[in-house]
């Protein structure tokens, strides 16, 4: 387990699969661990990255992303969701993400997940896509963090 | 019984996929019976060739029973009678037999000679009227297969097949046309002028019917099941039945539409989808959201629809104050939940075995205040 994420205002980058989008709207799903995930949601740190530069990291590791939402960490610990530090180092063809995060679903079961799903993925909305990478959406960098 | 023959048909296409028969395709099985009956007298004067007519009570003898409705795709059992027979016409039960054998088969050699370039069949007056209504209303897409009494050799009639037979003989071939149209021209006098895609349509309506309800809905989409004459150039030459007509929302129609071509996108994403991970998307979980929509139609506007990584689909939606999914899955159930959107409170996960009346109660009593 790694250090846990104490700074409340850092946000944290979801990259969403673009299967996972309709109409500009996201699913809950991609708010929540995935099955192999094992109960624990991958973000990037926006402390340490810009919702850009994890884009670009994330696509050419071989990933699909459509967008970047945001959550911050006292968001999800509003919902008792605890986040850790997880840098990935580089693996073969791909490169390492020192600013690779967690956010812990682990307490809770599948049923509960899946609302905790939707209350994340809210609050990520109202937050707005932090990266869009459609032309015809504003492509500027809204984060507001800057890279440590 | 154990003497009682079994005819199967099989509906090949979408929407007859769980044994699903849409109620407008039932009036083929009395066209089907009717075309075998009209083989069978055949068959039996062939066979008594001193006779003019069959006897009394040979039509009557002939019944077909609707028994049951079997998987894949749709595959209906129409049960010939023996007792039934026996009692019709006693004593000539085994060769009743024989001839609703060789009348299938002379059936499936009807639709197997419209497959190539065989000339034109010799078909009686009653076998004509018993083919313009069998497959009237099959799309381009779907067949309906005989399935053999003995054999394997399984023959089938299309949308093409059975143009190409009817208009071997005559002009013109009924067809049941489904869809929507616009409303471009209404009298009081009674009719009114539907504009599709097959050309404009006019169908004869009661003035009075006008009057309440196509009044004042010019240029408004119309939906509209009707059996027409075509000709072999496509062209409509008459209405032969309207079954329905009615001026539709069209913000909804259009909400319809665009949840189940969402669907169909679904439908054709291969294994892997999600970065390696994720199953194609099941038949099953496809054909149960699609039940979903179209029994909350009026909610289809605020439907978002995705891919669930392990085959299902997901629907999301706010309504009433809730955030709702609604998840369905590979085997056919359901699982809904949802959160208030400005409260705490939340629809704990619930998992119902179809899109029946408790899942809709369920749902409704959410979003629904």
């Amino acid at each position: 387990m790694g250090a846990p994420l104490t700074d409340g205002a850092e946000v944290l980058l979801r990259q969403i699969h673009p299967d996972l989008v309709q109409d500009g709207t996201p699913a809950s799903s991609a708010f929540r661990p995935k099955e192999s995930d094992k109960n624990k949601l991958s973000v990037d740190r926006g402390g340490m990255t810009t919702a850009a530069a994890a884009f670009d990291l994330f696509t050419s590791n071989g990933y699909t992303s459509i967008a970047v939402y945001g959550i911050n960490v006292a968001e999800f610990g509003a919902y008792d969701i605890p986040c850790e530090e997880d840098p990935l180092p580089a693996e073969g063809e791909k490169k390492a993400n020192p600013a690779h995060a967690l956010a812990s679903f682990e307490q809770f079961g599948g049923s509960k997940q899946k609302t905790l799903g939707q209350r994340i993925k809210r609050a990520a909305i109202a937050r707005g896509i932090l990266h869009p990478i459609d032309s015809r959406a504003d492509a500027s960098d809204v984060t507001g963090d800057k890279p440590s | 019984m154990a003497d009682d023959k079994t005819l199967k048909l099989r509906y090949v296409g979408t929407r007859f996929n769980g044994a699903r028969m849409p109620v407008n395709v039932l009036s083929d099985l009395p066209a089907f019976r009717d075309l075998l009956v009209s083989f069978a007298r055949d068959e039996y004067l062939e066979r008594h060739k001193d006779r003019k007519r069959v006897p009394k009570g040979f039509d009557a003898s002939l019944t077909l029973d609707l028994t049951q409705i079997e998987d894949g795709s749709a595959q209906p059992n129409l049960v010939w009678s023996r007792n039934l027979a026996q009692e019709m016409l006693p004593g000539i039960e085994d060769e009743l037999a024989e001839i609703v054998d060789a009348s299938y088969a002379n059936i499936a050699q009807l639709f197997e000679g419209a497959a190539g370039n065989d000339g034109s069949p010799d078909l009686s007056p009653d076998k004509l009227r018993a083919l313009d209504k069998f497959g009237a209303g099959l799309r381009p897409d779907e067949r309906i297969e005989l399935i053999p009494v003995t054999g394997d050799n399984v023959v089938y009639l299309d949308f093409e097949r059975r143009k190409r037979l009817i208009t071997s003989f005559r002009e013109t071939y009924n067809v049941r046309l489904t869809g929507v149209g616009t409303l471009v021209s209404n009298s009081v006098h009674g009719h009114i002028i539907i504009r599709t895609d097959n050309g404009d349509i006019s169908v004869e309506i009661d003035p009075e019917e006008i009057k309440q309800n196509f009044d004042g809905s010019l240029d408004q989409p119309v939906q509209y099941d009707i059996m027409v004459e075509m000709d072999r150039n496509e062209r409509i030459r008459n209405v032969v039945d309207v079954f329905d007509v009615a001026v539709v929302d069209a913000s909804l129609e259009a909400a319809v539409s665009r949840s189940y071509e969402r669907l169909n996108e679904l439908s054709s994403m291969k294994a892997g989808w999600l970065d390696g991970e994720g199953s194609a998307i099941d038949e099953t979980a496809l054909r149960s959201a699609q039940q979903f929509i179209s029994k909350r139609a009026i909610l289809a506007g605020v439907m978002c629809i995705y891919p669930n990584e392990g085959a299902g689909v997901l629907i999301e939606l706010e309504a009433g104050g809730w955030d709702m999914s609604i998840e369905f899955a590979s085997n056919g159930s359901v699982e809904i939940y949802g959160i208030e959107i400005d409260g705490a409170d939340e629809m704990e996960a619930q998992t119902f075995n179809d899109v029946g009346d408790e899942l809709l109660a369920a749902f409704d009593g959410k979003v629904r205040h």
